[in-house]
């Protein structure tokens, strides 16, 4: 490949300069209210997705929180009646070993 | 007859559909060749620049008057344009991971030359070396770049549509100038 010289190089940058302005189709302005109608309808029919990400985000975090609320609130309560059942299990047992009703007696 | 910028705006808020196309008739040249300076596809460009009419008029009631209309649309069409590039780079980068996934062999090609409509004959192919030489600028280089050389804006109107100093601007350009000589000279 032959060497480009400064000068050259300067043309290559300066060949823009003076572009002719380029024109889009000309269906340009048919085919953007086309698009908009398109994306009117799609807007009507898809309600649930036009949520934003955000919303989403955020609401699937409160789903998460509440489930995990209740999971720790459930998990506490069956600590608290294990706890119970043990308490009372062992007052029963010191009701009878104070009246000697676990001793075995010839009657 | 053109209807003035103010009124414009005040029917667009409206959204008066005459002041919509009044709107596009004045502005599709220049969004359409700011958005092909940048993503180099003219099929592309175009579906962009659409893009870019729609988000102007559902934003207009935002539009703050301390900023000419042409400066904001600007901003739009010149945002609108480099998020394509990045999801069309975030698309390619992925492709080949994704064709092992599923049966479509979509995949994102870049185009070989890109000729600009309105570059005439004998400069075609100087201007295919710098199209190419411009995509491997910074964004802010390669912007400053095509509002001053191929939009024809001053210094001082580039630097309101991207929102900085004429500072800012004059160094984006000499940088610019200078990444491009490299490039181009290592062609």
């Amino acid at each position: 490949m032959k060497k480009l010289y400064s000068e050259e190089i300067d043309q290559i940058i300066d060949s823009v300069e003076g572009i002719e302005q380029a024109s889009p189709s000309a269906f340009f302005y048919n085919k953007l209210m086309h698009k908009m109608q398109q994306k009117a309808m799609q807007k009507q029919s898809s309600f649930i997705f036009q949520f934003k990400p955000k919303l989403v985000i955020a609401s699937l975090s409160l789903l998460i929180i509440m489930n995990a609320f209740m999971l720790i609130k459930q998990t506490v309560q069956s600590h608290k009646t294990i706890a119970h059942n043990v308490v009372s299990a062992n007052s029963s047992y010191d009701f009878s070993e104070d009246y000697q009703l676990n001793t075995t007696t010839n009657y | 007859m053109i209807l003035s910028e103010t009124k414009l705006i005040k029917d667009l808020q409206q959204k008066s559909e005459s002041a919509f196309k009044e709107l596009v008739n004045s502005y599709q040249k220049m969004v359409y060749n700011t958005v092909l300076g940048i993503v180099q596809q003219e099929l592309e460009a175009e579906d962009i620049a659409q893009e870019v009419f729609i988000q102007v008029f559902m934003s207009i009631d935002g539009f703050r008057e301390d900023a000419k209309l042409s400066t904001w649309i600007y901003r739009i069409a010149i945002t609108k344009a480099l998020d394509w590039e990045r999801k069309k780079k975030t698309k390619k980068r992925f492709g080949k991971i994704l064709s092992f996934f599923s049966n479509d062999d979509e995949q994102v090609y870049d185009a070989v030359d890109f000729n600009h409509p309105g570059i005439q004959l004998e400069k075609k192919e100087q201007a295919n070396l710098l199209f190419k030489a411009l995509n491997k600028l910074p964004d802010n280089q390669r912007i400053a770049f095509i509002l001053i050389k191929m939009e024809g804006l001053n210094y001082h109107e580039t630097s309101e549509v991207m929102n900085t100093s004429l500072k800012a601007i004059e160094a984006y350009m000499h940088r610019a100038k200078i990444n491009l000589q490299k490039t181009i000279g290592n062609q």
